[in-house]
């Protein structure tokens, strides 16, 4: 339980109520005779299918870490092959940032793909030299940051002093506008995008590998950092009943201007390093809405609220994309019997996804594994393994 | 900059940009009144309330090009079509409500937001594969001559039309919350849940109906679009959007202030549009509602919420 207030929270154990709420209504419609044999099939195939989507996760997190090691133990990896793995650490990035403001402060943010949009063409803007002098990369990786940082903060002074509600809806409004502005801006390049100076240093792709991998660090660690510090519980606070964590004194708005700021400038981040690993970008690029749909439903299928969620959810999901993208025999067949192309329909599986974790499991795979209390098996198996082998 | 002075002196002085900024705010109008009518009682906002729009138009397209006989299609099939829209969206706007949103509304208004935002995506990629992200507009012969002299200013038809409808379908929505039983039901339970039930109204059917009453608003509301401009699959964000400035402008969940933030909104993206550029008309309307947030955060009708 002490656990679980550490990491989940409250939005966490409310989704947990709902979710035993809708399954008990569920069980309670079955007739008595088949309720036990429902609760057998059901819940262990939830569980199975869990299991599944985690040990996925995971197998894309163990690729990660052989890639940083394998050109040191004589296995060099092509160029192409990271290109799926640093999508996916961008994407953690994505994700993760988004928790901080729609997971731990319950601030749903639909345009959070704003600030990479502003992160691209911070980049773009600097070191092609529209507005000011041309500066090099590392400067204007640090700018994007920071413009979305303000950007954030004075957009968050309006939007964040109302309720959650006009905040979601907002932040969609942020999102059109933003790429609305850049696509008519002489600076930017206008609509049909732009092309920046291609990176100097070798091994590009090696390098964005480990660029996006250092941020996905700093990111969980922030990420980790303000779940445990005293402006953490605030944000939960905040989340949880805001009357009464402004009556406790903690300055609601501040907290949540501050968290969105955050976010933004992780987000933007990651919009830096895009862009300058594309060379090429345009604002459909740059402000892609799909993205955006991408990085709450990571978060969400991994479990919002806690550190590992968006990690498991960005790796599986993308994992995932690329299966339905690319194709492969499952996958035509069964668009053969749909009378689809499922290439362009991963989208519409995206959604459905969304729909269904929202119903079914809204903690996530994370959030439900622990209700059906898997890793506390593991864990007491652990230790039971442990305390066999000393004594 | 200096130029922008007077290019917005001449838009606010011609009549034609501001007749027909009022005509669409008409139409933004009959357009959020299904979102504010839906956020106001139900509680929920329909993030899919856009793709309801864009289903709407293309019921009527299909409608229409199923009955008709000629590449122009006459009136009376154009009305058909958004009869049968009204229809079967509503039916689905019901259905929606009754089988997903109600399953969670109760728990947390942060999972309806997730909710209708996937319905939403469901529905207009569903709508790409099927029919393509080509742009495409319904073209009935309207009744009459093409264009309309009007204070000087000259108003295509198409407009002209669409405005009336959307004014008849605001007046009508509004004596049907007014004088109808299912009405006074929506009215009751938006006012006190728990009292509504005690004098035995089915809370349930009536949040279905209300999602059901504005989806079918909403799906002619998308005809009309798709008859006056043009629509496509993905064209329901950015008039999610438009109904979501237009209702904190106008006030939350009454119809009054629908129609008045539907025109103001009209007016200032069209004044927008003719100053600056028609592609950044969606940016404008919004950074106004930013601008009018940070002056009047509770809309122009409403009070000062006590805290």
């Amino acid at each position: 339980m002490e656990r679980d207030e550490l990491e989940g929270g409250g939005i966490a154990r409310a989704l947990s109520r709902s979710s035993q709420r809708t399954k008990r209504a569920i069980r309670e419609s079955i007739p008595e005779p088949y309720r036990d044999g429902y609760n057998r099939v059901v819940g262990g195939a939830g569980t199975v299918l869990g299991v599944l989507v985690l040990l996925a996760a995971v197998l894309v997190l163990l690729r990660t870490a052989f890639y940083v090691v394998a050109p040191y133990v004589g296995m060099p990896v092509t160029g192409s092959n990271y290109t799926v793995t640093t999508r996916i650490l961008q994407f953690i990035v994505l994700a993760l940032a988004w928790d901080l403001i729609g997971g731990q402060t319950g601030y749903a943010s639909f345009g959070n793909i704003a600030f990479f949009g502003v992160g691209v063409y911070t980049v773009v803007v600097l070191m092609k030299g529209t507005l000011v002098g041309t500066v090099g990369f590392p400067v204007a990786f640090f700018a994007a940051g920071v413009v979305a940082l303000v950007y954030a903060a004075v957009l968050g002074y309006a939007l964040l002093r109302l309720s959650g509600h006009y905040f979601a809806v907002a932040t969609l409004g942020v999102l059109v506008a933003t790429q609305q502005y850049v696509a008519n801006l002489q600076q930017t390049g206008g609509g049909s995008g732009v092309t920046l100076p291609l990176p100097t240093f070798g091994s590009v792709d090696r390098t964005f590998f480990l660029l996006f991998l250092a941020l996905a660090l700093v990111t969980g660690a922030v990420y980790w950092y303000v779940m445990r510090s005293r402006f953490g519980y605030g944000l939960n606070a905040v989340r949880d009943d805001e009357a009464k964590a402004r009556a406790m004194g903690i300055n609601a708005a501040r907290y949540k201007i501050t968290v969105w700021g955050i976010s933004a400038f992780l987000t933007a981040l990651a919009g830096a390093l895009f862009a300058y690993q594309n060379s090429y970008v345009s604002p459909g690029v740059a402000f892609n809405v799909n993205w955006t749909v991408l990085m709450i439903l990571m978060a969400l299928v991994g479990g919002i609220g806690r550190l590992w969620g968006p990690v498991v959810g960005a790796s599986f999901l993308w994992a995932l994309r690329n299966r339905l993208w690319s194709g492969g025999p499952v996958v035509a067949a069964v668009g053969n019997v749909l009378g689809v192309s499922l290439r362009g329909a991963y989208l519409v599986v995206f959604g459905l996804l969304l729909v269904g974790i929202v119903l079914g499991a809204p903690n996530g795979i994370l959030g439900y594994l622990d209700d059906k209390g898997v890793f506390d098996a593991v864990r007491s198996r652990v230790a039971d393994t442990r305390g066999g082998s000393s004594s | 900059m200096t130029a922008i002075i007077p290019a917005l002196a001449q838009a606010l002085t011609d009549p034609s940009v501001l007749i027909n900024g009022f005509l669409i705010g008409g139409v933004y109008a009959a357009m959020a009144i299904g979102f504010t009518m839906i956020w106001g009682v139900v509680g929920v906002i329909n993030l899919a309330q856009g793709d309801f729009l864009m289903l709407g138009a293309f019921s009527t397209w299909l409608v229409v090009g199923a009955i008709s006989h000629s590449s122009t299609s006459s009136f009376g099939t154009f009305v058909v079509g958004l009869l049968v829209a009204m229809a079967v969206v509503g039916v689905f706007g019901y259905l929606v409500q009754r089988l997903l949103v109600n399953r969670i509304m109760r728990v947390s208004k942060f999972l309806t937001l997730l909710l209708t935002f996937g319905i939403g995506i469901v529905l207009r990629e569903s709508a790409q594969l099927i029919w393509s992200a080509t742009p495409r507009s319904i073209n009935p012969q309207v009744p009459g001559p093409s264009n309309y002299g009007f204070l000087g200013a000259t108003v295509p038809a198409e407009r002209l039309l669409i405005f009336l409808v959307a004014l008849a379908l605001t007046v009508i929505f509004y004596v049907f919350l007014q004088r109808t039983r299912t009405g006074r039901s929506i009215r009751a339970a938006s006012q006190n849940e728990q009292a509504a039930q005690l004098v035995g109204i089915d809370i349930d059917h009536v949040y279905g109906v209300t999602f059901g009453v504005s989806a079918a608003v909403v799906a002619v509301t998308g005809g009309l679009i798709g008859m006056a401009f043009s629509f496509q699959p993905l064209m329901g964000n950015a008039y999610t959007l438009k109904s979501f400035v237009v209702v904190v402008m106008g006030g939350l969940g009454s119809v009054g202030g629908a129609l008045v933030g539907g025109i103001l909104l009209g007016l200032i993206e069209h004044v927008g549009s003719n100053v600056w550029s028609a592609s950044i008309a969606d940016a404008i309307g919004f950074t106004a509602l930013v601008v009018f947030l940070l002056v009047r955060p509770y809309g122009l009708f409403g009070q000062p919420e006590e805290e």
